[in-house]
């Protein structure tokens, strides 16, 4: 309706849509209007009048306003009043009708909340490896330096450029440098070899994070020759000395010297990320730690993220004035982000697909709380119906179910966070050590997975209840819920849609399987591969000799020759060798082409890598590989001699044939030349999948005042490991008491934790397939059994009228083994599309290898038929009488 | 119409609101306005307006009920009237208004007997 003129005219007003404030215009104006024909009626003139009643009103806008609030108050307050309201009835309503069926819910929480909580489980290893901000303020901020080659990118600096830039980039004030040793603790119950990092002073400074007690480290800890003060980490502190006692003030010997605790670290800070962290020592200004010099310097620093292009230039510019004094210095920095993840893009993508593997999962535990609600909606079609015809509202039916299903997530989602605790734990537990100590921190349930698991269960709840919810309400509507009608509208369409989500589940199942399966062969052809030595009756006898009591190579090579003798004199010790390292994770050499006496052309070019190690002439007997052409090293060899052994493959490419390859001589790039004195059957040095390649050569170990400060000892051994390695321990404690023992072990067993990750990842694929397999048995059975029971009436009259026993269970299993034979072969043309996905984890191993299909499709139509089976032989007990009676 | 006689406080306006309505008879605000005019001979004045923010509250505090309807004039106007909330206010308020009273009767009483 219009407004009076006036009213317009006073509130300057353009009209305006919302109610609330057309209806107090409405109001105060008839209030204004009555005043006026108050006034007009005692004679005042009109134009006075109105003149008069505005005046008398009072300050209008103000008292328009405040009755507009208090208005739009209400609204809001009545608003959330009937939603809240709402809500809780529905919630209230949901928990009754739920407690009638006991089975359901169980089942349902069950089953939703082992999707939910593998899922959960995965994401923890996910958000830990890839998602989840490094743990330091602003993170975006650190920049680490990197020197860049030609054609790789390293992250450290030698000590002495390590220095120039200290000196002279005065411009990236203050940097944090960090170096990582091995050191020798001897103050503990054992000897221990600890992996300790060297920090500048004001380190933590620049990651922002403090110590959580005592002080960090200061520029008066890193005059050189100070510096006998040390960080420990939390986990140290507690798991050493027990959370009750002070560790501030305690000492640690390391590398023969004293520091004194003065500090401990937060719990998650194991800096630099690789690795655990448990000690941190000042890093001098000298470069030294550990009273030696550091050989790998790493350099971060913070800056603003806009200025980085910039600060760039500038030290490009610095380091070619560098370049100028040295020709050397053959790289230019850059820069690399320390919040970018530094995880293995083969590790990444084997987490991902397995995160992608989880979820199937997940869809086929849903299918299955889906066709069991269905289920369950037909029992109260009836109940609905009746509500329907009375009048109740569609709308609020739905929501009614909606809420069921949400409570009954919400109830899955505390079963799948609890299930995701138990998993995590199991995880940790068998990953590989890589995987948990690749992040930026520990594995573990936080806030964040907790708020994934929350989504998620969401979803999942909307998800299953929706489509549920919707059917029943147009089946009800469509029915009126007589009983006649409900015979008809499930053995028609609603069965329809119940087999094609079987028909989904089996499908989604059977790709999980196929990869399983495929990961499986792979594994297996993985282990059954040939080493190329003898791991039965080897043993490995490693360890690092500290410098401060073994500074020399000599001394080095007195103390390993020492133990060499020792051991060879112990029963069952067959032979003993020396190596600079020892397959599966023997050594490499990388560079960009590989060069062949006589010949200009490189004859590999490219990212070449050359897996490598050093021994003496016993080493190819004692691991038992193979000699096949020239000659093995001998002792009368000048241990100086630049001589090799080489592997068969990268022998095929420095000559046509073996044999011919005997005698040449290449080099990698422009290093040492070596002449090859024989050649050796193809032995697998760093690791059996042969990621970096099949090269291989053993050269001959060195002078020995050249002599490393980790030894490798091969010793071939007969009898009972148990007793012989009891006896090598004995022996090392008998030459040096403290010397710490860094492995000892069959190399079998090493051989067998080389293949830790392929392992790990296929039991995860396992358990997945298995658990969707059941899944899926278990929706096929459930909605044959179902559609048995709906159909009593029609098996009853057929076995009255003389039906075969037999015909009427084939009947029932030719519908199971039609809906699994749909979803094998929807199943298999999607595995076959996603095996390529595998196809980079597998080893020797074709994606779309048939046998495996085949065991496949038969393991699934396995379990269909045992599905099928038991709800057939239910169908030909259906007494006859007792079904024509009912109804 | 010149203001004057005693400017109303908040708490006071609701009450004579409240004790308005009580008789069961559905007003609108200028009704209500004109009865307490009329009943208190003009001595108790406020600003019309300010009576409208009152009224609003009081329905969103339970104790009016609206409704819209027809006035004497024929036009649009909403009726306010008693909810069972407000009359247990009404008693609650007269209650106290009593008390009030009977206190500053008393010490009226006690100061007069001081002075004479």
């Amino acid at each position: 309706m219009s407004r009076p003129r006036g009213v317009r005219r006073f509130f300057r007003l353009r009209p305006r849509r919302d109610w609330v404030e057309d209806s107090v215009d409405l109001e105060i104006q008839h209030h204004i209007d009555s005043k006026i024909d108050e006034l007009v009626a005692r004679g005042v003139p009109t134009d006075e009048a109105r003149r008069v009643a505005e005046d008398a009103f009072g300050d209008l806008s103000r008292y328009r306003a405040a009755c507009i609030a208090e208005q739009k108050r209400e609204v809001r307050m009545t608003w959330w009043r009937e939603v809240f309201g709402g809500v809780v009835g529905n919630v209230r309503w949901a928990v009754r009708g739920l407690s009638r069926s006991p089975g359901y819910v169980v089942a349902i929480v069950l089953t939703l909340g082992l999707g939910i909580g593998a899922n959960t489980a995965i994401f923890t290893v996910v958000d830990a490896l890839m998602l989840r901000p490094v743990s330091f303020e602003r993170p975006e901020e650190l920049q680490q330096i990197m020197p860049s080659y030609d054609d790789y990118l390293l992250s450290f600096f030698d000590p002495e450029t390590a220095q120039l830039w200290a000196r002279e980039a005065s411009f990236l004030s203050p940097m944090s440098m960090y170096a990582r040793e091995a050191g020798l603790r001897t103050d503990g119950a054992e000897p221990q070899t600890l992996t300790v990092v060297g920090l500048s002073p004001g380190s933590t400074d620049i990651l922002g994070v403090a110590p959580v007690l005592g002080r960090s480290f200061n520029r008066d800890d890193a005059i050189p020759g100070a510096g006998g003060v040390a960080l420990v980490s939390q986990s140290f502190w507690i798991s050493e000395w027990g959370s009750e006692t002070d560790p501030i003030g305690r000492e640690l010997t390391l590398d023969g010297r004293s520091y004194e605790v003065v500090g401990v670290m937060p719990r998650k800070f194991h800096y630099p990320t690789f690795g655990r962290t448990d000690v941190w020592v000042p890093l001098a200004d000298d470069m030294t730690m550990l009273g030696r010099s550091a050989r790998q310097i790493q350099i971060v620093f913070r800056a603003d993220p806009e200025g980085v292009d910039a600060l760039t230039e500038r030290m490009k510019a610095l380091v070619a004035g560098w370049k100028e004094r040295d020709p050397k210095v053959v790289w230019t920095p850059e820069l690399s982000a320390l919040n970018q993840p530094r995880v293995n893009p083969d590790v990444r993508r084997n987490v991902w697909v397995t995160f992608g593997a989880v979820a199937i999962l997940l869809l086929v535990a849903l299918v299955n709380g889906i066709n069991l609600t269905i289920a369950r909606g037909t029992t109260r079609v009836r109940e609905i119906g009746i509500r329907l015809a009375l009048g109740g509202g569609r709308g609020r039916i739905a929501r009614q179910l909606l809420t069921e299903s949400l409570v009954l997530a919400l109830f899955s989602g505390i079963v799948a966070v609890g299930l995701a605790l138990l998993g995590v734990d199991a995880l940790s537990a068998l990953a590989p050590r890589e995987l948990t100590y690749l992040g930026t921190g520990t594995i573990d349930v936080d806030g964040r997975v907790i708020a994934f698991a929350g989504v998620l269960t969401v979803t999942v709840g909307f998800l299953f209840g929706l489509l549920p919810a919707l059917r029943t309400v147009k089946v009800a509507r469509a029915t009126s819920g007589t009983s006649l009608s409900v015979y008809g509208a499930t053995t028609g369409g609603r069965h329809r849609l119940r087999a094609a989500l079987v028909v989904a589940q089996v499908a989604m199942s059977l790709v999980l399987l196929f990869g399983a399966a495929l990961l499986g062969r792979s594994f297996a052809t993985l282990v059954a591969s040939d080493p190329g030595f003898e791991p039965d009756g080897l043993a490995r006898l490693e360890f690092t000799m500290a410098p401060s009591i073994y500074p020399t190579g000599e001394a080095r090579t007195a103390m390993v020759t020492r133990v060499m003798d020792r051991l060879r004199g112990l029963p069952g010790v067959r032979s003993v060798a020396l190596s600079g390292g020892l397959p599966p994770n023997a050594g490499i050499s990388f560079g960009n082409a590989i060069y062949v006496a006589g010949r200009a052309e490189p004859v590999v070019e490219g990212d070449v890598f050359l897996p490598m190690t050093t021994g003496g002439p016993n080493l190819r007997a004692t691991l038992g590989t193979a000699l096949i052409a020239g000659r093995d090293f001998l002792p009368s060899d000048d241990p100086a001699a630049r001589i090799a052994l080489v592997s068969e493959p990268f022998a095929r490419v420095l000559a046509e044939r073996p044999e011919l390859a005997v005698g040449k001589r290449f080099r990698i790039d422009d290093g040492v030349e070596w002449e090859v004195t024989g050649v050796i059957e193809d032995l697998k040095l760093m690791g059996l999948d042969e990621r970096f390649g099949d090269f291989g050569m053993i050269s001959l170990m060195g002078d020995p005042s050249r002599m490393r400060s980790w030894a490798s000892i091969a010793v071939r051994y007969e009898g009972d490991p148990a007793l012989v390695f009891g006896e090598m321990r004995s022996a090392m404690r008998e030459i040096d008491a403290l010397q710490p023992i860094r492995a000892l072990g069959t190399l079998d067993d090493a051989l067998w934790e080389s293949v830790d990750k392929p392992r790990f990842f296929l039991t995860l694929m396992a358990v997945f397939a298995g658990v969707a397999l059941s899944l899926a048995g278990i929706g096929l059975y459930g909605v044959l059994s179902f559609a048995v029971n709906q159909r009593r009436r029609e098996m009853g009259i057929r076995l009255a009228l003389g039906a075969n026993v037999r015909d009427v269970r084939t009947f029932v299993m030719r519908r199971g083994l039609r809906m699994a034979v749909g979803g094998a072969v929807i199943g298999v043309g999607v595995a076959l599309w996603m095996a390529r996905l595998l196809e980079a984890m597998l080893f020797e191993t074709s994606s779309w290898d048939l046998p495996t299909l085949v065991a496949v499709m038969t393991v699934m139509l396995g379990i269909a038929s045992l599905a099928s089976w038991v709800p057939a032989r239910r169908a030909t007990r259906v007494d006859p009488v007792e079904v024509l009676k009912s109804d | 119409m010149t203001r004057r006689g005693i400017e109303l406080i908040q708490g006071t306006l609701e009450f004579l609101v409240l004790e308005t309505l009580g008789d069961g008879e559905p007003r609108h605000g200028f009704a209500i306005l004109r009865f307490i005019g009329e009943a208190t001979g003009g001595a108790l004045t406020i600003e019309e307006g300010a009576l409208y923010p009152a009224l609003h509250r009081m329905e969103r505090r339970g104790w009016l009920a609206s409704e819209w309807g027809l006035s004497e004039s024929n036009r649009k106007a909403k009726y306010y009237s008693l909810t069972a909330a407000g009359e247990a206010q009404l008693a609650k308020e007269k209650a106290g208004w009593a008390e009030y009273v009977q206190a500053v009767d008393r010490v009226m009483a006690a100061a007069g007997a001081r002075a004479g």
